[in-house]
């Protein structure tokens, strides 16, 4: 059905990351939607934001990572 | 850097690891190693948590070798025995609940006929990423450790969905679901904390 979805809808679709999965004629709902709600709008840039922020705070996480010593025991293994 | 490390189906790769050949080893190790770590950071363990989760999570795959068949990718298996070994860790098992309370609590921003009644509030972007920085950490915690991994392996391993769906063992729904709670379980934590947009 073509029609303009809901704040909730939107909001689902968004948050879930399921939007991809959806019909043409429902991005599209989704897409106008966005346009003139700027509280959606603002939703999933909050989304976004928070996406990021989390991919920051870990991108050097692991590059500590003790390689010699796992090889180490995995030789023993 | 090496490119193609243990594609599906790659039976070289397999059997090199099946006779635990020394270089095929160090390879998978450099290779994926700190990305383990990093997940099992974001997932949530403390530093030396971690460490021994990474190392534990070679170690299982080593012993189970003869078993990987090679119909997914090596990357998604390992990732896989990280999975159970953070919801062991954390003590998680069998507490994959149908039920959660921030549906109730996102259900009641919106009326009947779906609309916000209680709006993300519009503010700076610069702020709000500066105050989603200072908060995110205590955030992060309230989360349950299933839906964590899943936001994890979303955002900051940046997996397609057919492959977190592979390491979590879940349906595209149950997916969806646990992206969907976490999301908003952080942005309503945030939003608690005076983080408004």
């Amino acid at each position: 059905m073509i029609g303009m979805p809901a704040c909730k809808d939107v909001a689902q679709l968004v948050a879930s990351d399921e939007l991809t999965r959806q019909p043409w004629h429902k991005r599209l709902g989704v897409a106008m939607h966005l346009l003139m709600c700027r509280h959606c709008r603002a939703y999933a840039e909050q989304m976004r934001a928070i996406g990021r922020s989390v991919r920051d705070l870990y991108s050097n996480s692991g590059a500590e990572a003790r390689v010699d010593e796992l090889l180490e025991i995995l030789k023993r293994k | 850097m090496f490119v193609s490390i243990a594609a599906p189906h790659d039976v070289a790769f397999l059997t090199s690891i099946r006779c635990r050949d020394p270089e095929t080893l160090e390879r998978l190790v450099r290779e994926y190693l700190p990305q383990i770590v990093r997940a099992a950071r974001a997932a949530g363990l403390a530093p030396h948590e971690a460490d021994d989760a990474a190392q534990s999570t070679f170690i299982t795959f080593l012993e189970k070798a003869e078993t990987f068949e090679g119909r997914s990718h090596v990357r998604t298996w390992l990732f896989g025995i990280l999975f159970r070994k953070v919801m062991e860790m954390r003590r998680a098992i069998g507490r994959d609940r149908e039920t959660d309370e921030i549906d109730d609590v996102v259900e009641s921003r919106f009326n009947a006929n779906g609309s916000w009644i209680r709006p993300p509030q519009a503010a700076d972007a610069e702020l709000y990423a500066r105050q989603v920085r200072e908060g995110i950490d205590d955030c992060l915690e309230t989360a349950p450790p299933k839906q964590r991994m899943a936001f994890v392996l979303r955002e900051v391993e940046g997996m397609t969905t057919a492959e977190i769906c592979k390491i979590l063992e879940v349906t595209d729904t149950n997916f969806g679901v646990l992206l969907y709670r976490v999301r908003n379980r952080l942005r309503e934590c945030l939003e608690a904390k005076g983080v408004r947009r």
